[in-house]
């Protein structure tokens, strides 16, 4: 019996341990005071829900993206000097974490900006951002984040939209068979699916062609047989598909499966993986996608990219970091582009109303006053700018295809047809 | 209560399984005041018997009468709710419960308060609560279960468990008691002390009872009379001493080879 | 339940009282002034894990009745959040009603919608049951996805505040209370439902349902019940996460949510009120912890990427295992262990 107790009793101490430790660690960490070199400007605070695990931690390249432009910038002298102090947790794409987060860190510090991860974070955080007064940088997304502009949401790269309407204006330059062009549009039933349809029907007569179907499928489904038969059946000349690499694939390769092959398939910024092709088994070959940014391995002639190829390999210890591998460095760049967002904001504020009085405020009226702005960094992508009813940082896109099996790039950053109603 | 002082008749009941014949146009009486043993080999069909007057299993032919109402129509539940309480040849304890609780559920049926009364608890259930734990606790005293009472029935000894199946059916405030062969696997002194409580019961409660058990002698010393079930047919019916004179008892089931 | 050397009985209703000790009571005060100053003294980052903290207590309480106690095993609980949870923020926004009046009636609506989804398990139990919960989770998030007019569909819609007279519930330290509040009163009436005839009736059918319903119990009426405090518990839930996140879309309900609600009872302890409230914070800490793990990780450079992200789901992953090794039966069954060595010590028997 008294082995039991003991045995009994130390599980126990164990479990409470267990339990209370984390409650210690983290409640104790009110920040030991960073011993820096003594710094006369107060720190710049900005906070990220990241998202590095989880059922969407394949996107973790993002935060990594991100952190390592702040530490960048940091290194490079922050903004005349002062530094900026990220605040981040892994909230794995979960709004109710990302809320606690944003909660955390909005009390705990004069904080200027806020990003969120998930359309679902971003529209919660939204409101919040808007009620403090706090900037909330998103990455590009769902148009509903931007179109309209509201006060407090800037988005650091365009949306599906713009990609879609580049991707489809690219299209009608090809098109030479002298009639318009029936396209069919096959897309999840979620944000992401959805935010394309509205535009790309709304530029049909202005860039002269005509939606003629419209197929809803699943990002997980196995196969794609009832919306390849639609398309077949609807004499479709041009897919846009709104998926995932392993969702077009599956498309690809049914409409194959049924016979049918489009003059084009067109996909968005995620079918740019490397491992799309060989999932298309050959089917896949001259899919195009489009993507707002310049990537590595394709673009290594780009000094920015090459730049950031090495900063990944120097900071993250090269992870994301493959010869093979446009998706990564494009989840990569994603973040990277939050951060010189910020810094195109922090810059302009510092000018304005200087560097030790930046507040979330300042930052804000300041990003409306950013007009093409471009580092030796930023050249993965163009000079951003905003304005009062602009919050998007630019409208440009640019398109890889798949030739011979891998992904070629087929064009230059270019602008897509959208157009503001000022 | 029945007519001419019979409780509980069971008519023409047939059950089959399939091909398998269960019980084959079994028909008895149980009287007001009698211990009723029904015996038999395996597989004889006893505990089916039970679990058609318990509503668990529905005879395809034949009619089970208890005070006017047909048992064969009436959901078990609702047969509970009539005075019918039982126990069980494999123990069928609430596990998770202690003897007390396991208890305490059987009184359900007795008691009165509804689901807004047990949200409060305070006040109408609390009150009701301990009205029925009263009730137990003499339950507990009689069957000589103190020392159990709070203990979950999951880690009793074998012996022990029968003993609170017993009390869970006396819990019930039956009128008929139905025994599942409530002596099967114990030794002698616990079959002593288990025979002392259910001729207890039966002088106290003045409610008869039927008894399935396989030890004869101990069949002979209680029940007031047998019914003997053999590959689902009764073969024989009556006192002890006529049962232990019939020949086709004993060739079915005494051992006549 | 054995007490301390000395203390005897009185009466029943002093056996059954939740605290008979004066110890226990002292401990009950000094825990109920933890809690109601918690926002005082707390960090923001943890008030805010707090609130999330008591919805999900709530939500997995319902769990708990409908699982732990009624042996019906659900898969689609976080359907029922869901519900909860829209009806809410459909009541608020399009009928501007109340806060007040909107929850009981999220509550209602989860609890009877639950009750028809509860309707195969008169049938069927055990992994047929799990299929046909499964169902509600596909089939209420699919409605709720499509039915934009009503939803806002995919693109969800957001939630007005929570007012009481001129006070708005604004801040999280104001929520903290309101989600508080809710969470100690349904952790009451689950206490209350489980030690009365509806919980031992539960049980009963858990444990045996054919002993049960030949000893009395109406197998209908009580999965039926158990099955509407079930829903109505994580309509509640719902309900308060509504105002709490400001915006709901459809995919904050996912299927993994429900297994996950599951998990917060097991490890927890499945028949026990003890249990849920364990489980969550076991799991909220452990979370927090190996976010803080990632942070830490990541922040010294250079490290492999790869490794700061696989750390989390290890530690995490690790934990919970070593946990069901060694208490298989959940933390609510360790304590009661301790509490009953704690009352014999120092002699055992
Ligand atoms: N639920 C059932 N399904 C199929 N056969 C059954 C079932 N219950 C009982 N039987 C069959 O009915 C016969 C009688 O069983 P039972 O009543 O348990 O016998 P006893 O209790 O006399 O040993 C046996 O042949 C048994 O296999
Ligand atoms: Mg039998």
């Amino acid at each position: 019996m008294g082995r039991t107790l003991v045995k009994t009793l130390s599980i126990s101490i164990l479990v409470i341990i267990l339990m209370t430790l984390p409650l210690l660690i983290a409640c104790s960490d009110d920040d030991e005071k960073t011993e820096n070199a003594p710094e006369e400007l107060p720190d710049i605070h900005v906070g990220m829900s990241a998202l590095v695990t989880g059922p969407y931690g394949a996107y973790a390249p993002i935060t990594w993206g991100y952190l390592d432009y702040m530490k960048d910038l940091n290194e490079r002298g922050g903004i005349d000097g002062a530094q900026i102090e990220v605040h981040w947790k892994d909230c794995q794409y979960d709004v109710a974490q990302s809320i606690a987060a944003y909660a955390d860190y909005s009390k705990s510090y004069d904080l200027v900006a806020f990003t969120g991860m998930g359309t679902g974070a971003n529209l919660a955080l939204a409101e919040r951002c808007a009620e403090d007064g706090i900037v909330l940088a998103a990455i590009g997304g769902e148009p509903e984040l931007i179109w309209p502009a509201q006060e407090w949401v800037f988005a650091s790269s365009p949306n599906h939209a713009i990609g879609a309407l580049g991707a489809m204006q690219y299209a009608m330059e090809q098109w030479d068979e002298g009639r318009v062009a029936r396209v069919g549009i096959a897309y999840p039933n979620n944000p992401f699916g959805q935010s394309i349809i509205g535009p790309i029907e709304e530029y049909a007569s202005e860039l002269g062609y005509e939606v003629v179907e419209k197929q809803e499928f699943e990002l997980t489904a196995l196969d794609a047989v009832s919306q390849s038969l639609a398309f077949r059946d609807d004499e479709v000349d041009i897919v846009y598909v709104q998926g995932t690499a392993k969702s077009v694939a599956v498309l690809c390769k049914d409409m194959d499966r049924q016979g049918f092959i489009p003059k084009m398939v067109i996909g968005p910024l995620h079918v740019i993986h490397p491992a799309f092709p060989e999932l298309a088994a050959g089917t896949g070959e001259g899919v195009i996608g489009w993507n707002p940014f310049y990537l590595w391995p394709q673009d290594m002639d780009n000094e920015s990219v090459q730049y950031w190829r090495d900063k990944a390999l120097e900071y993250s210890s090269g992870d994301i970091v493959s010869e093979e591998d446009p998706y990564m460095s494009m989840l990569y760049m994603w973040g990277l582009s939050v951060g010189v967002l910020l810094e195109a904001g922090l810059r302009e504020a510092a000018a304005e109303v200087g560097a030790a009085n930046i507040t979330a405020e300042a930052l804000r009226n300041a990003l409306e006053n950013v007009t093409n702005f471009k580092t030796g960094n930023s050249g993965f992508q163009p000079g951003i700018g905003f304005s009062p009813s602009n919050h998007e940082a630019y409208s440009a896109t640019s398109l890889m295809q798949v030739q011979d099996g891998v992904w070629v790039r087929i064009n230059n950053m270019f602008e897509s047809p959208w157009k503001f109603a000022e | 209560m029945g007519e001419n002082g019979i409780k509980l008749r069971a008519e023409n009941i047939n059950l089959s399984f399939g091909g398998v014949e269960a019980l084959i146009d079994v028909s008895f009486e149980l009287r007001e005041h009698e211990i009723l043993a029904i015996i038999g080999p395996n597989g004889a069909g006893k505990t089916s018997l039970l679990n058609c007057i318990n509503g668990f299993y529905r005879p395809q032919k034949g009619r089970i009468m208890y005070e006017g109402y047909d048992l064969t129509k009436v959901s078990s539940h609702k047969i509970a709710k009539m005075g019918l309480s039982r126990t069980f040849q494999n123990i069928a304890l609430y596990t998770g419960l202690s003897t007390l609780d396991n208890l305490m559920a059987a009184r359900n049926i007795r008691m009165r308060y509804n689901v807004f009364a047990a949200i409060l608890y305070f006040g109408w259930a609390h009150r009701e609560e301990m009205k029925h734990r009263r009730v137990i606790e003499d339950i507990i005293e009689f069957l000589e279960m103190e020392s159990i009472r709070k203990k979950p029935v999951g880690m009793l000894p074998y012996g022990q468990r029968k003993r609170v199946e017993l009390g869970r059916a006396l819990a019930l405030e039956p009128k008929v008691l139905l025994l599942d062969e409530p002596m099967a696997g114990m030794n002698v002194e616990e079959k002593e002390d288990m025979a002392r409580f259910i001729l207890d019961t039966y002088e106290l409660k003045k409610i008869p009872v039927i008894i399935i058990e396989h030890d004869m002698g101990l069949v002979m010393d209680i029940a007031d009379r047998i019914v003997v079930l053999d590959f689902g047919r009764k073969i024989a019916e009556g006192t002890p001493d006529e049962i232990l004179a019939n020949h086709a008892v004993i060739n079915a089931y005494l051992g006549g080879e | 339940m054995r007490l301390p050397c000395g203390i005897i009985n009185k009466s029943y209703s002093q056996d059954t009282a939740i605290v008979r000790t004066n110890l226990q009571w002292l401990l009950l005060v000094l825990a109920l002034i933890t809690l109601f100053t918690f926002p005082y003294w707390a960090s923001p980052h943890w008030i805010s894990v707090m609130i999330g903290v008591w919805i999900s207590i709530i939500g997995v309480m319902g769990l708990t009745l409908l699982t732990g106690y009624a042996g019906q095993l659900s898969l689609g609980h976080m359907a029922f959040v869901a519900i909860g949870a829209y009806t809410v923020a459909i009541l608020m926004s399009d009928l501007n009603w109340p806060f007040w009046a909107a929850l009981p009636c999220a509550g209602m609506i989860s609890g009877c919608i639950g009750v028809i989804f509860g309707l195969p398990s008169l049938r069927i139990k055990g992994f047929y049951l799990v299929i046909a919960t499964l169902a509600a989770q596909f089939i209420i998030v699919h409605i709720i996805s499509r039915w934009d007019s009503l939803t806002g569909g995919v693109f969800g819609l957001s939630v007005p505040k929570v007012t009481l007279g001129g006070f708005e519930f604004k801040s999280d330290f104001s929520y903290y209370f309101l989600a508080m509040i809710f969470a100690l009163i349904a952790i009451l009436i689950a206490k209350n439902l489980s030690r009365s005839r509806i919980g031992r009736s539960w049980i009963a059918i858990r444990d045996n349902d054919i002993a049960a319903e030949i000893m009395g119990v109406d197998p209908f009426k009580y999965k039926l019940l158990a099955f509407f405090f079930g829903c109505f518990f994580a309509g509640i839930a719902g309900g308060l996460w509504a105002p709490y996140l400001r915006y709901l879309t459809p995919e904050q309900f996912t299927l993994m949510g429900s297994v996950w609600y599951l998990g917060y009872m097991v490890i927890g302890g499945m028949g026990s009120i003890m249990g849920p409230i364990a489980g969550v914070i076991f799991i909220t800490i452990l979370d927090e912890f190996t976010a803080e793990m990632v942070t830490d990780l990541a922040t010294g450079s250079p490290v492999f990427a790869g490794f700061v992200q696989a750390s989390r789901y290890i530690v995490f992953g690790l934990a919970i295992i070593l946990f069901l090794i060694f208490e298989p039966r959940g933390i609510a069954h360790r304590w009661e262990r301790i509490k009953n060595s704690y009352r014999l010590w120092p002699f055992s028997y």
